[in-house]
Parts: C-alpha cells; structure tokens; sequence
C-alpha cells in the first residue's frame, strides 16, 4: 500500500493505491492521517482504486474518522468505488466516514501518461450508454436496452417531438449529444421520474429532456476525466415541437450516429455528432 | 432527524430537479419545501421568511445556476451571521475532486451527485443531521 498526499485548498488528499484495503494498511493510513492531525483540518480520504475493503480495515477507519473529528476540528471524507461505499453506508458508518461516490479522483500518472483511445462516436457511446442506463434506472426506475449504433444523414433522422441537446468539447473533438423523444415515450419517462401520470406533452415537463443530457453529460465527464480526457459540456437545451426537424450547420458533419434506445417506455434515439475543433 | 416540520428551501434553476427534489422531500414526510431559480432568489427568500420569523433549517442548492450560482450563494451565507449555519447540500453533477474539496472546504456541508434516488437523499439528511447536531 502506499499513500500521496496531495495538498488541494488547504486539505489534504491520501490517496490509497491499492486494491485490497486490509486492517494493517488502514492501521498505517490512520497513524499518517492522526501524525497529521495538527497540520491540516480536512482530509479526503480516495480510496476510489480500492475494490476489496476488509471488515476491520473498515473499522480502523472509522476509528480514525471519530479520533480526527473528535475535537471537532477535523474533518475525513472518503472518496470512493461504489462498492467500498457501499460497505461503509451497510456498516452504519457514514457519519464518522461522510463519503462521496461519483466523484472523481485526480487522474493518476498512469492514466495522464497513456496513449488515450480515439474519442470516436464508438468509443463515446461506450461511456454514454451506461450514463444513460444509470439515469433512466436511477430517475425513472426503468431499464433501458440499446441497438447497435448505425450512421444516417441528418435529413433520414428519426421524428421526434422533444429533444434535449448538449453540447461538450474533448480533447481535439467537439460535439454534441441529442436525446430524441417521440411525445408518449417521453410522457411515459416523465411520469415514472415525478411519480405523477402526465397524459401529454405539457411545458412544465419539458425540462427534464434538458436535466437528462446534463446529468449524463456530468457522468461522462467524470469518467472520461478519469480516463485522462479533458471534457467541458455546455448547457443542455430543450427543442419542442411536433415531429420537429433539427439541422446542424453543413460546416459540420453531415452524418450522424445514432441509437436506438428501448424499454418499458417505447423507445428514444441518442443522436450524437462529433466533429474535429478546427484549427 | 431533521423534524417533517423543517423549512427546507431548494435552490436550482431547473424546474425538473427542483420539483423532483420537492417531490422527494414531500415522500420522506417534509410538509414545509419552498423552492428558489438561483442564489438571488434564495437570498430574498430566507430574508422575507426571517422577518416573519421563520427559521430555515436546510439548503438544498445546486452548483451551476444563472445570477448567483450554488458556490457564491454559500460564500455570501458565510459571510452572514444569521445564515451561516445552516446546513448546506450541494446538488452537482461536477464531481471532479478538485471541486468537492473547494466547496467543503469552503463550508459546504454534504454532496449529492446527480443522479440521485430517495433513499440516497434520505441518507444525505440523515447524516447532516447528526453531523450539524453532534456539532451544536
């Protein structure tokens, strides 16, 4: 095991770069954070490559969380694998060990210094999907299956009656991403998130097309950075209209990539662009 | 636990989250959920409620928003002496570690990274609860 202190905004991080977290090296971890103790009062505690914690590494620390915040002076917080906060919220032990899931860790030397993959509309949809996936599960409580991407012309686009659109630069690429939603599958997503049965497409729904894109474009943010790529979206709009037509400008591509989305709802497309930056 | 007769106000620009924020609140038993577009906003309202006496007991904010977004409205809270405690949970979906540690340090009191389900509100709530109670 072996720790980085990285100092950030007066607070420390250890990271922890290890996959399995036993008690002699959460013992070590807590005899570095408390020999610290005086010299700073927020420790952010990574243990995001962690994937294995043992049950009384989990105690230790805990121990240290209570030990570091009993004067009330200290504050620790893990940053951490979905599974590693898991174990600590099932243990009751999230008020000494306030922790963070999602959130992502600085990139590691390792990731900085390799060769990234093409940001190509296969290698994007890769890390979209999932986002996608995870909202829809998360929100709306539904499952979400996706097609195979396939390429057509803006003009052979599938209809839709909403669409929420965000647009995001990476590294040499810029884009943007379209959710496209015919109105009764829309109407469908938005009831089950609101938990309130809407019969058609009213404004006050209309925001969630938008709120959609940004918390999948925030997903994937989050883990491209951790890839190593940077990622800045924009904020999502909402266009509205019945079987509306949307052009980007013929600077651009004028091809087009695209899923189709199904489940319980019906069906949406993903409708993604990607060009070069120019210049 | 925060008592369901809390005042809760829920800062952010979309009308999605904030009513789907209201919506979880309203769930887990809150009976009293106002709602703010932006920092501005929120600002005005916890001034109208303090003149007729009304206590606000949480800040739901989100971090990106028009006027005055979730990091300024916590810095101009710290500043207030009427303001500053209350506890503040910052909704983003900007979960780089360089900005959490920026807002906790800066005061923020929890995070809750979209997207979010009830029971991980809940979980937020309740550990702000004891964390701003063992503190008093």
């Amino acid at each position: 095991m072996s720790f980085r202190l990285v100092t950030s905004h007066k607070a420390q991080i250890f990271q922890v770069t290890t996959d399995h977290l036993i008690v002699a090296d959460a013992e070590a971890c807590k005899n570095e954070i408390l020999a610290n103790k005086s010299t700073f009062s927020l420790v952010m505690l990574d243990l995001s490559k962690v994937k294995i914690v043992d049950s009384e590494a989990l105690n230790t620390l805990a121990e240290i969380g209570r030990v570091f915040s009993k004067d009330k002076s200290g504050r620790i917080m893990v940053i951490g694998d979905e599974l590693v906060i898991k174990a600590i919220r099932d243990k009751g032990l999230a008020d000494v060990l306030p922790c963070y899931t999602g959130v992502v860790p600085v990139p590691s030397e390792e990731n900085k210094s390799k060769t990234l993959s093409e940001m190509n509309p296969e290698f994007f949809f890769k890390v979209t999907l999932p986002a996608i996936k995870e909202n829809l599960k998360i929100y709306a409580k539904m499952d979400a299956d996706f097609g195979k991407p396939t390429v057509c012309l803006q003009k052979d686009r599938p209809m839709a009656d909403i669409a929420g659109v965000g647009g995001f630069f990476c590294n040499n690429r810029k884009g943007s991403l379209m959710l496209c939603f015919k109105e009764e599958s829309y109407v469908k997503i938005v009831s089950s998130i609101v938990k309130k049965k809407h019969l058609q497409l009213e404004p006050k729904i209309s925001d969630w097309s938008a709120e959609l894109v940004n918390s999948i474009l925030g997903r994937v943010k989050s883990d491209l950075r951790t890839l190593g790529y940077t990622f800045n979206a924009g904020i999502p709009a909402v266009f509205v209209g019945k079987d509306l037509e949307v052009f980007y400008s013929k600077k651009l591509a004028t091809k087009l990539d695209i899923v189709k989305c199904t489940g319980e709802f019906g069906e949406f497309y993903v409708e993604l662009m990607l060009t070069d930056i120019e210049g | 636990m925060f008592s369901p007769d809390s005042h809760i106000l829920v800062i952010d620009d979309s009308s999605a989250v904030r009513s789907l924020v209201k919506q979880q609140l309203t769930a887990l038993g809150f009976r009293n959920v106002l709602e703010a577009e932006h920092g501005k906003e929120a600002l005005e309202k916890l001034d109208s409620l303090s003149k007729v006496g009304v206590d606000v007991h949480l800040l739901i904010c989100d971090w990106n928003m028009p006027e005055m977004n979730g990091i300024d409205l916590l810095l101009t809270l710290k500043a207030h002496a009427k303001y500053k405690s209350i506890p503040f949970l910052m909704i983003t979906s900007e979960s780089e570690t360089e900005n959490v540690i920026k807002a906790i340090v800066l005061g923020v009191t929890d995070f809750i990274v979209k997207p979010f389900d009830e029971s991980l509100l809940s979980e937020k709530l309740s550990s702000i609860w004891k964390r701003t109670h063992q503190k008093a």
